[in-house]
């Protein structure tokens, strides 16, 4: 969690604001990662549209408003990132709509949430301090106003809306398929609820590991053939 | 030489060039592209050789999270290529690549390599680093770079 910035000036609304949806955001993202853990495929596919929705709503007020405003000689080159990494996890949003099963969606949650912590540490933590500080009082002011306006219109416009429903259901369909295993399969499940303790199952993994067999796992290969013809 | 001893060697060379980039008031084209070649050639490791032969079911998650990791750098990376050193926009660019890449490296060191030695003996690293080796060493004859640009729609496959 990036640290609280000082400042003499107290905090400006519209940085208060960004950062208010950088916590939202933070907390969707842990609880996409429980439904994700508890192989709620339904609840993390819901929850994973509503964080690509929040991000993309918040990095086009972002891109429109706050980063022009800010523009200075101080704050230009963190600006330019900035907006690069915004580019880096669009693409990965495009991708999250396309997810075709859910380990995948989780891969890509994982590390979509990794590079926002990144981006919003860098922004909490260097630009926003910079911009508040290049900012007057009257400049920051209507930013708020503004951002919250324009945030409201592209709601309504269904701006970074994202229909992953379709892959849910194809996530559905691998759960069924896992049913149909072989029993190598189910020891290899047995072996795998111990994995965190590495200690007590490491006979076990370490045959069924055994990394130069790719046939020790038959039905994943199949499934991730299977999806791709399926998309 | 053992498969992770390899890898994280590389590392630390694609990190050096990379600050070597940073650093440097005006980058250099081809300092650039042999950076370029280097971490082409290291995903391409990876992805043909090092991740299938160290699948197994406690490191699928973290390998499928490391390709799709692999898709961002490659995407930046083809960017950077098209930009061209010169470019207003190159600078923050590479920066962004160096963060990804230096994130990359440290999931990988911290929470893949300790998994692998538990899935492949020290018998088996050795071999599988030598025919990484190998294999980086005819890649890297052949401007691995080039290839980069034709990956970025989607992440390799967990062959």
């Amino acid at each position: 969690m990036p640290k609280k910035t000082k400042s003499n000036k107290s905090e400006p609304a519209a940085i208060k604001m960004l950062k208010d949806q950088h916590r939202e955001v933070e907390e969707l993202f842990e609880e996409f990662e429980g439904a994700a853990q508890n192989e709620d495929s339904e609840k993390a596919r819901e929850l994973a549209g509503v964080i690509c929705e929040k991000l993309t709503l918040h990095a086009t007020i972002e891109e429109e408003i706050f980063y022009p405003a800010a523009q200075s000689e101080e704050t230009a080159d963190q600006l330019e990132e900035a907006a690069i990494e915004h580019i880096s996890a669009k693409r990965l949003i495009a991708d999250v709509a396309e997810a075709t099963s859910d380990k995948k969606l989780k891969a890509l949650m994982s590390v979509l949430k990794e590079q926002i912590e990144h981006h919003v540490e860098e922004e909490e933590e260097e630009l926003f301090p910079k911009a508040q500080e290049a900012l007057s009082e009257d400049e920051m002011g209507p930013l708020a106003t503004h951002m919250e306006e324009r945030l409201e219109e592209l709601k309504e416009r269904g701006l970074g809306k994202l229909d992953i429903q379709s892959a849910a259901e194809a996530g559905d369909e691998d759960e069924e398929d896992d049913e149909d295993a072989d029993e190598e399969d189910d020891e290899l499940d047995d072996a795998d609820d111990e994995e965190e303790d590495d200690e007590e199952s490491a006979e076990l993994d370490e045959e069924e590991d055994e990394a130069e067999a790719p046939k020790r796992m038959p039905a994943i290969a199949k499934k991730t053939a299977g999806r791709r013809k399926a998309s | 030489m053992d498969a992770i001893d390899f890898l994280v060697k590389h590392h630390r060379q694609l990190e050096q060039q990379l600050t070597t980039l940073k650093r440097s008031e005006t980058v250099d084209q081809n300092a650039f592209d042999a950076l370029a070649d280097s971490l082409a050639a290291h995903i391409t490791v990876e992805e043909e050789i090092f991740y299938p032969a160290v699948k197994a079911r406690r490191t699928e998650e973290i390998l499928l999270e490391s390709l799709e990791e692999h898709l961002s750098l490659k995407r930046v990376l083809a960017d950077l290529l098209d930009l061209g050193a010169k470019d207003q926009k190159f600078s923050p660019k590479l920066h962004v690549l160096a963060e990804q890449a230096e994130h990359h490296h440290e999931e990988e060191e911290e929470h893949l390599f300790p998994k692998v030695r538990k899935v492949l003996d020290d018998a088996h690293r050795e071999t599988l680093g030598a025919e990484m080796s190998a294999r980086m060493t005819a890649l890297m004859q052949a401007s691995p770079r080039d290839r980069v640009r034709s990956q970025t729609a989607e992440s390799a496959a967990l062959a």
